[in-house]
């Protein structure tokens, strides 16, 4: 098997007067109030990226919209997304467009970071968990069908070299970032086959990496453990649907979906995004929603790009303001609205940063 | 004389309860004054005495026969049963060779006895007055045989499990004892063994005496690796068709977590899925595993979870589900649940995604009330909530299968380590036999035992370690059993 020893995806080239393009989708619900407020703080902080927007909806039956914002991905190369709504009650001819985005352009690693941070009150402190999720296959091929009425076969889709290839990801992520212990999700006493080959390659690829630990646990101990005592988890590697359980749950552990950005890796692009990929349908346009999410999503964003003074620049104001409490939004328990943290956010950004557009 | 008391349910269509009592006395009784149920039942108990046989099916009437050597209760106070005799007309014939053809009269009645089953069964029952007489849980109860009703004592078969089994056990037989509960236990062991055909099944004494009982008590079970062997638990759940896994969650006062106030149920369907087992390498190096879903499994467990709402007084059923990307299979749990909470207006019906329950759980546990969902889901749902609570030591489990069978269990592991040493925490046993006592309608026993065990766990006097004490099993058992008894 051939596993790819460059790195995940090189960032493109600033061609243009050493200006990056980026796609941006803004998505639904609370998706474009942030996509503005990104630009807004970009601008205002000159970073050198311009954004293509490229508007998908969603309640279309045709996969027109979805295709050409696949199309900006390849030509730009990076992208910033909000989330898609899919409609669960529409017939299965109708694809959720958020995994036809990540399997067209083979996106295969999801990563969260979820961190405890000092300003925000939460059950369990020092909280500092890696998850990385693979993110094209599993649970989530999207292959039922239905042969005698009443009965219907959902197919669950797990191969080695997928495996291997996220494997390699986590261990290789690991390692650059001084991690030591990496923890592989499964059900394999249940499912002994797809879950055991996923195991197998685990075993295989962290045989190469001897400095790291390497163990595995069952997903329903791994989230009994995670609510007890979360502070045992470093590295987290695990199949589609257990990642999709597991950095929920971790995301509400670090204080709820508006805190924790995500990002996904494919060899040739990357998307970044709010980690637990959310609408938030039932605030969208209230200006209550929790911008952080998406403006760590932005920095994460920038360090890809290799502008690492800007994004330290950002990120850096964003945690001054998060942990000053009073300036919460609602889902945190403050009454700040989404507005006033972009302006303290980028009143925190002059005072400590270079030269900024005036306000 | 014949005295008729009316109990019937407000509501109209819950089958799980009992309508119209028939006593059948000798003496005038003077009219009942005071209508309260206590009142109904310490007059029945008054009249009825010991020995006699209470019929009672769902929906239908409870009668009352005195006991055998009497006369027996007359054919038209008794629940339909199907005609026993054959017609004289039939018997007179000398038999036939060859394949059975019956008459057209009698074919005719067959037909006629179905459509009035069928019409029964379908029938709702109008409200009278309201007052409501529940027989446990959610499930039809088949008539009580006598035998097991003589004396008002219930059987139960119980299982001990390995490991710490035994101990813990031991130690909710002593306080069963000590409340004075009407429960006969029945001790059986499951080790599998091979049937005729090479199919692995459970020892056919358990299986008799669990379907005589209908009730069950397991503690925890190994499953030794490469026996050979399917797993015990999945052994009695093929066998028992054990369809719903329930496991209430309720914060417990004194056990101290980061989470104070839950108290949600996590109603799991127990036999597809996920687990369907059905798995293939298609070529060397990609494997297939098939999560099958069938209408039947997901309108059962939907219908469960709704009585279970129903008779437990909880307010709201939320389905869990990944219908955005499996569309069809969580698509079609998702009808079947929407279909059956038509007939429970009473009951809110909510529908939320999985990842939406898990980032929402670990925020804010109490906005969940009913949790029901397919087989994965539910394993890690509900594992998650045990969590919230304080972990396998302190949950209790029951799993429902068809034809009125239950079985209520420990899910924590055998722990080898400490087995024998009287270190054991019997609380998750403890707490799924008073699952076990509510689900028979023992309610007062139940709330008895219950009280009793969380004082003690209160109290922290007399905790195992798992708790964070340093007392054994032994002094935990006893301040438990010492508690039940000031209670009385």
């Amino acid at each position: 098997i051939k596993i790819s020893l460059v790195c995940a995806s090189q960032p493109p080239p600033a061609q243009y007067g050493g200006r990056h393009t980026v796609t941006l989708i803004p998505g639904d619900g609370i998706g474009p109030e942030l996509a503005n407020h990104v630009r807004e703080l970009f601008r205002f902080c000159c970073v050198p990226v311009d954004f293509e927007v490229v508007n998908v909806d969603s309640t279309m039956a045709s996969e027109d919209d979805i295709n050409n914002a696949i199309m900006a991905i390849r030509r730009n190369g990076v992208a910033l997304k909000g989330n898609l709504e899919t409609n669960h009650n529409l017939p299965p001819s109708y694809k959720s467009r958020n995994n036809l985005l990540r399997t067209t352009l083979d996106l295969y690693a999801n990563v969260m970071h979820c961190q405890s941070l000092p300003g925000v009150r939460t059950r369990h402190r020092n909280i500092d968990i890696m998850i990385i999720r693979e993110n094209t296959e599993g649970e989530y091929s999207s292959l039922e069908h239905e042969n005698v009425p009443g009965v219907v076969e959902c197919l669950k889709i797990i191969t080695r070299t997928k495996s291997l290839r996220i494997a390699d990801y986590a261990f290789r992520t690991a390692r650059e970032k001084g991690r030591t212990r990496v923890t592989a999700v499964h059900k394999a006493n249940i499912m002994k086959l797809g879950d055991g080959l996923f195991l197998e390659c685990c075993k295989e690829v962290a045989s190469g990496y001897p400095e790291i630990t390497f163990d595995s646990m069952i997903v329903d101990n791994t989230t009994m453990q995670l609510v007890s005592r979360p502070q045992q988890f470093d590295v987290m590697v695990m199949p589609n649907l257990y990642g999709n359980v597991v950095s929920n749950v971790c995301a509400g552990l670090v204080g709820g979906p508006g805190l924790v950005p995500g990002a996904n890796y494919g060899e040739d692009y990357a998307v970044f995004e709010t980690g637990t990929r959310n609408t938030g349908k039932s605030i969208a346009n209230t200006n209550t929603a929790n911008p952080t999410a998406m403006l760590l999503a932005s920095c994460l964003l920038l360090d890809h790009l290799k502008l690492h003074a800007y994004a330290n620049m950002i990120r850096r104001a964003i945690l001054s303001t998060v942990t000053e409490t009073r300036l919460h939004t609602a889902d945190l328990g403050g009454q700040g609205s989404t507005s006033e943290v972009v302006q303290s956010i980028m009143k925190a950004v002059e005072s400590t940063g270079p030269r900024t557009l005036s306000l | 004389m014949r005295r008729r008391l009316e109990l019937s349910q407000s509501a109209a269509d819950t089958p799980a309860v009992v309508l119209v009592l028939v006593l059948l006395v000798n003496d005038p009784l003077p009219p009942l004054k005071d209508t309260s149920l206590s009142s109904h039942l310490k007059r029945l108990q008054l009249l009825v005495g010991e020995g006699c046989l209470l019929v009672a099916h769902p929906g239908r009437r409870i009668s009352v026969s005195p006991p055998h050597h009497t006369a027996a209760p007359r054919r038209s106070e008794l629940p339909s049963r199907p005609a026993a005799a054959p017609s004289t007309a039939e018997t007179s014939r000398a038999p036939e060779p060859g394949p059975v053809r019956f008459s057209r009269r009698r074919r005719r009645r067959r037909r006629r006895r179905m459509k009035r089953r069928r019409r029964s069964r379908r029938r709702r029952r109008e409200p009278a007055c309201c007052l409501q007489l529940t027989l446990g849980g959610a499930v039809r109860r088949p008539a009580l045989s006598s035998a097991s009703f003589s004396r008002g004592m219930q059987t139960v078969t119980l299982i001990p499990g390995d490991g710490i089994g035994p101990e813990i056990s031991t130690a909710v037989m002593k306080i069963f004892e000590a409340a004075k509960a009407p429960i006969r236990w029945e001790e059986r062991n499951v080790t599998a063994i091979k049937g005729p055909g090479g199919r692995w099944m459970i020892p056919p004494d358990a299986k008799e005496s669990m379907d005589r009982s209908k009730i069950g008590l397991k503690g925890p079970l190994k499953t030794p690796i490469a026996a050979g062997h399917p797993s015990m638990n999945l052994l009695l759940r093929k066998t028992f068709d054990l369809y719903a896994n329930v496991r209430p969650c309720v914060s417990i006062e004194g056990y101290k977590t980061p989470y104070t106030d839950v108290n949600l149920v996590t109603i799991r369907e127990n036999t597809e899925g996920e687990y369907s087992g059905i798995e293939h390498v298609i070529v060397d190096g990609v494997v297939q595993s098939i999560k099958l879903i069938t209408e039947n499994a997901s309108r059962r467990i939907a219908e469960y979870a709704f009585e279970y709402a129903r008779n437990n007084q909880r307010s709201s059923v939320t389905a869990v589900h990944k219908a955005n990307i499996m569309r069809m299979s969580d698509g079609l749990f998702l009808r079947k649940c929407r279909e059956v909470a038509e007939n429970y207006k009473d009951v809110k019906f909510t529908e939320m995604y999985l990842d939406t329950v898990c980032l929402n759980m670990v925020q804010d546990p109490t906005q969940f009330d009913v949790l029901v969902m397919p087989n994965l889901y539910g394993d890690i749902l509900s594992d998650l909530c045990a969590g919230l609570i304080g972990g396998l030591g302190v949950t209790p489990s029951g799993n429902i299968g068809a034809n009125g069978v239950a079985i209520f269990e420990s899910v924590h592991g055998t722990a080898p380590d400490i087995a024998g040493l009287d270190l054991a925490n019997p609380t998750a046993l403890l707490l799924s036999a008073v699952m076990m006592l509510r689900h028979m309608g023992l309610h007062d026993y139940g709330n008895k035992i219950q009280t009793a065990c969380f004082d003690t766990i209160r109290d922290k006097k007399v905790l195992t370690k798992d708790l964070g004490g340093n007392s054994k099993c032994s002094e935990f058992t006893a301040d438990i059993c010492r508690r039940v008894q000031d209670l009385d």
